[in-house]
């Protein structure tokens, strides 16, 4: 990603931050509520003291005045490690180019899916560096996925910047594998096509939600995927060049309303797990998608749990 | 060059079109588009058809063009022949008619002017035959001197055989034209003319016009010499009446005398087609004199018995005409006898024995009147009843008068045989082994041959090599 355009983006996104949609693990302080309960100075309700609670959270005061034993029950705060995984198979690089020999439509289409996927990954990052999570990144390269371990120190969003800079989309590595890497309650951003492997990667989605991650789904989607450009073409497939299919005009509705068809599934899929899919089209302007994505509110879904393992 | 199937000829234009919008449609594997949503295209045929504005391939556009015309031509019967019009003229003008007249000139304009194709013009003034077409200004002027021209007293050709050549000429121009019409300038002071229009406006396919005009001459000075002829010494007629109408032709006012006949007198014996021949005219016969059977028409049938196996008069067919020695006459005859049978007698062969010869035809080459030698003489029998009314003393009688009273065995000399083939006969039809018109199916076969038989399996030869060279040329 090139400098200019990464000061602009940091710039739009400055002052945004990426809230937990959920109760974070406990951890290190941080700005996300955590899904345990302890001593800390906030203060959230009184609990009725039962048997085999801890006698030094009673509220001695209270329990002069009334003679009623009562817990003092107050919140945690924590920071969630956020994981960006990126994918970088040849399907993200989708147009290959913009330079002057490429065809009329390719100049003057949107941005390559690549480009779009850095950037909101640098986004993502921006917006979770900035309330105090340590940011990592796995893309999915081959032979070997390329990693950036979680970070919170300054220039982890640059760094994170640099490297997918580097990196070109190409082959067909899959992004499954790299969610068993994540460890379990971290919060986890995916920006893919899903064009590849997606039934392993919906059921690596899966385990990730039952261990406790909050993931992120953000599909990226180029208008010339959704409208071809006019006239008969020989698609090839950029990750299965064997896989080649004739777009007529008689065969575009049809495969308008297949790729639709696909994508609301994919969503539904996504969703049925319980995560959260973001679908970004590669002509709307990447700060604008990340403000989208974070908006909301915190803690929907899930149950907090005190510090002694009981429900409240 | 006509077609025979015209519709086969817009049939391959049709198909050369729509070879041609074929060619403007691009079918074949269009350019390459990478997109990772391939998937969610059908799979199909890996091949397009896509639209172009010029035609795609155009060394084979043409050469499938040129197949399909070669097999086109080739199927709708092309035929070299000229072009088939559909209203052909001949016409025939009346040397008589006064050239000054209005009537005159508007005819030969409009003949001339017309965008009517005109087939051929006959002069009963002379024997030219305009077949050129278009007619030319030298023509055309050829044409006025020749109808301004006077007619000589001894041509042969009357008005009646004219229009004997004019229905020469139909199946000629029926070959180049699907109607014909005639056009007749005439005085109509020729009687024979009068004789003769009904027979070929009967004959005559297409449209045939008549147009009288003033003669430019005393009809009376162009008579022939027949009429006023004088009187033959050595012809007799016996048994033929006061009011015989062939002893009037013939100018024999003298009685039959049968005591002193010259030795090459011609003796006219009427009604004595199926009687045996008496003494008398056996005997003239053998003496050397020619002996002549023409049966008069009414009579005939009463004397003829009716044990006899002899054709009987009106049992025969209805002839149109006799043609002898160049000169026809044409008018309804009612024949008596078979023409191609020598002699009618019991017992005797009806093919024609070697020494019958036929002297007169009918207009379709049959004869009409033969000659047998018997003895140092010889004996003629007239195949047909002589027409009523003067008609045989018009000149269209002249020839076969002649024919009919000339000495045995005389034959037709070589000047006259040119001159009759050229002018109305051919030496076939003279001979009698060809009839004098044309039939349909000498027309079909006129017509036929007008195109090579080779042409239709040229171009379809042609075709089927160029269909190969292309199999050849896409291969390598």
């Amino acid at each position: 990603m090139r400098a200019p355009a990464l000061g602009l983006l940091l710039d739009a996104l400055r002052g945004v931050t990426w809230p937990a949609r959920e109760r974070v693990c406990a951890g290190l302080p941080g700005t996300h509520r955590a899904n345990q309960r302890g001593t800390s100075g906030e203060f959230t309700e009184y609990r009725a003291y039962r048997q085999g609670d801890d006698p030094r959270r009673l509220d001695w005061k209270l329990l002069a005045r009334s003679d009623r034993a009562y817990l003092r029950v107050t919140d945690e705060r924590a920071w969630v490690p956020t994981w960006l995984l990126v994918d970088a198979s040849a399907s993200l690089g989708f147009p290959a180019s913009s330079d002057a020999t490429s065809p009329p439509w390719a100049q003057h289409a949107a941005p390559s899916k690549w480009d779009i996927a850095c950037a909101l990954a640098v986004g993502l990052a921006a917006t979770a560096h900035a309330g105090g999570d340590p940011v990592g990144l796995l893309v999915s390269t081959r032979p070997e996925p390329q990693r950036l371990p979680p970070r919170t120190r300054r220039g982890t969003v640059h760094s994170i910047a640099r490297l997918l800079a580097s990196i070109t989309p190409r082959d067909d590595a899959p992004l499954a594998p790299l969610l068993s890497r994540v460890p379990a309650g971290a919060r986890i951003g995916l920006v893919t096509d899903a064009l590849g492997d997606e039934a392993a990667l919906l059921a690596a989605i899966a385990r990730a939600r039952v261990a406790g991650s909050e993931v992120l789904v953000v599909q990226v989607v180029h208008p010339l995927e959704l409208q071809p450009p006019v006239g008969d073409w020989l698609m090839q497939d950029p990750e299965h060049a064997p896989t080649t299919r004739v777009l007529t005009r008689e065969r575009r509705l049809a495969y308008r309303t297949q790729f639709d068809a696909w994508r609301a599934d994919v969503a539904r899929r996504v969703h049925a797990t319980g995560a959260r899919h973001v679908e970004v089209r590669c002509d709307e302007a990447p700060a604008h998608a990340v403000r989208r994505m974070v908006r909301g509110h915190e803690v929907s879904v899930g149950t907090a749990r005190d510090i002694t393992g009981r429900s409240a | 060059m006509t077609v025979l199937v015209p519709w086969v000829l817009w049939v391959t234009a049709g198909a050369m079109l729509a070879l041609v919008g074929a060619h403007l449609l691009s079918v074949g594997t269009p350019p390459t588009l990478v997109l990772p949503t391939t998937r969610f295209v059908d799979a199909g045929d890996a091949t397009a058809v896509s639209r172009a504005r010029r035609p795609q391939d155009v060394r084979w556009l043409l050469l499938r063009l040129l197949v399909l015309l070669l097999a086109g031509l080739a199927l709708c019967g092309v035929q070299c022949a000229p072009q088939r019009v559909a209203v052909s003229r001949v016409l025939v003008i009346d040397a008589h008619a006064r050239d000054t007249t209005s009537e005159w000139r508007r005819v030969i304009d409009s003949a001339f002017t017309s965008p009517v194709p005109l087939t051929g013009v006959v002069w009963r003034t002379g024997s030219e035959v305009v077949r050129a077409e278009p007619f030319d200004d030298a023509l055309r002027d050829s044409a006025r001197r020749l109808a301004m021209r006077d007619a000589p007293r001894d041509q042969e050709l009357t008005l009646a055989g004219a229009l004997l050549r004019a229905r020469r000429l139909a199946p000629v121009a029926a070959a180049r034209a699907d109607s014909l019409a005639l056009h007749v300038l005439t005085t109509l002071e020729d009687d024979a003319a009068s004789a003769a229009l009904p027979v070929v406006r009967a004959g005559w396919p297409g449209y045939v016009q008549v147009r009288v005009v003033p003669a430019a001459t005393n009809p009376a000075a162009l008579v022939d010499s027949v009429r006023g002829a004088a009187p033959r010494r050595d012809l007799q007629v016996v048994r033929g009446g006061a009011d015989d109408v062939v002893a009037a032709a013939y100018g024999a006012t003298r009685p039959a005398d049968a005591a002193s006949p010259a030795p090459d007198a011609v003796r006219i014996v009427r009604d004595t087609v199926a009687a045996p021949l008496t003494a008398a005219d056996s005997s003239h016969a053998r003496a050397g004199g020619v002996l002549v059977r023409w049966p008069r028409a009414a009579g005939a049938t009463r004397a003829i018995p009716e044990d006899s196996t002899a054709p009987q008069a009106g049992a025969m067919g209805v002839r149109t005409g006799v043609v002898a020695r160049g000169v026809a006459l044409v008018s309804t005859v009612r024949e008596t006898r078979p023409g191609r049978e020598g002699e009618s007698r019991e017992g005797e062969s009806r093919e024609a024995a070697p020494s019958v010869r036929a002297v007169a035809w009918y207009l379709d080459g049959v004869p009409a009147v033969t000659e047998t030698q018997l003895g140092e003489g010889c004996v003629r029998t007239v195949g047909f009843a002589a027409p009523d009314g003067d008609l045989l003393l018009t000149p269209s009688a002249r020839g076969v008068l002649q024919a009919i009273a000339a000495p045995c065995g005389e034959a037709i000399q070589p000047a006259v045989r040119a001159r009759l083939s050229q002018a109305v006969l051919e030496p076939e039809i003279v001979s009698g082994t060809r009839t004098a018109l044309a039939s349909r199916s000498a027309l079909d076969r006129e017509s036929a041959s007008a195109s090579p038989p080779w042409l239709t399996r040229a171009l379809l030869v042609g075709a089927l090599l160029l269909l190969l060279i292309e199999h050849w040329w896409r291969r390598t």
